[in-house]
């Protein structure tokens, strides 16, 4: 999977937990789930399972630890399609 | 070390779907599942060991400078109905929730001689500020503490230690 189509799942992901649409317009590689989209802690779990479903992945606690921004999320995705 | 974590129950409850499958089970151990699955309210034993954890995050984020994301690291044992301890490696912190209406707020601190330096809320001449990481402390004249701010939905908590 190419990394456009990649960010552009994990955006669609996000979007219904996304409290700030404006940098949900403009997100990027650097774009921080909490900080930036301003995701609920508590939701970022559902953004975890989200991404698992979406990509028939399972994320290990250890890969979840670093899911902070899109940058990680893609690097977590990209590791487990890689190894499954 | 103080932490605080506010949690709007009636928004979690339609933000939050914390009974979908698999979502436990990223966030809490067989121990804490047992003591949800055992609870009168379990909605609300989730938020509980939820700023729990949260709180103690804040801490730990304070001491190391480094964001995580691992709920599973921090393992919250009840001590009473609403306070315990949360274990995140060797450290240990100690917290107390109280429940108002549909405001939750968990206060945490690093150790029990704290709890009498906790401070709620905020002096008219007390400023809160936040370092370049967003680390929040409290200025008023030429003193600083240490200070803790939550808000979800309606609420904002704002907790200093005074020491």
């Amino acid at each position: 999977m190419d990394k456009t189509t990649l960010m552009a799942t994990i955006k669609e992901v996000v979007q219904p937990y996304t409290k700030n649409p404006e940098a949900l317009a403009t997100l990027n590689e650097d774009t921080d789930f909490i900080r930036d989209l301003k995701i609920n802690s508590a939701n970022l779990v559902d953004v975890v399972l989200d991404v698992e479903e979406k990509f028939n992945i399972v994320i290990d606690n250890d890969s979840m630890e670093k899911m902070i921004n899109v940058r990680a999320a893609m690097e977590v995705v990209e590791n487990k399609l890689a190894a499954s | 070390m103080i932490g605080n974590d506010v949690v709007d129950l009636s928004l979690a409850a339609t933000e939050s779907n914390w009974r979908r499958r698999g979502y436990l089970d990223k966030v809490f151990s067989p121990e804490e599942q047992q003591l949800i699955a055992e609870a009168t309210d379990p909605d609300m034993m989730v938020w509980m060991l939820w700023s729990a954890k949260e709180a103690a995050y804040k801490m730990v984020h304070r001491a190391t400078r480094r964001r995580t994301y691992a709920p599973q690291r921090y393992q919250v044992q009840l001590s009473g109905e609403r306070k315990g301890l949360v274990q995140y490696d060797s450290q240990l912190f100690f917290f107390r929730t109280s429940v108002n209406d549909s405001l939750l707020h968990t206060v945490a601190v690093a150790g029990l001689q704290y709890w009498s330096k906790v401070v709620y809320g905020r002096q008219p001449e007390e400023v809160l500020l936040k370092d370049e990481q967003g680390i929040p402390f409290i200025r008023s004249g030429d003193r600083d503490w240490m200070a803790s701010v939550s808000h979800h939905g309606i609420y904002q908590e704002i907790v200093s230690l005074k020491i």
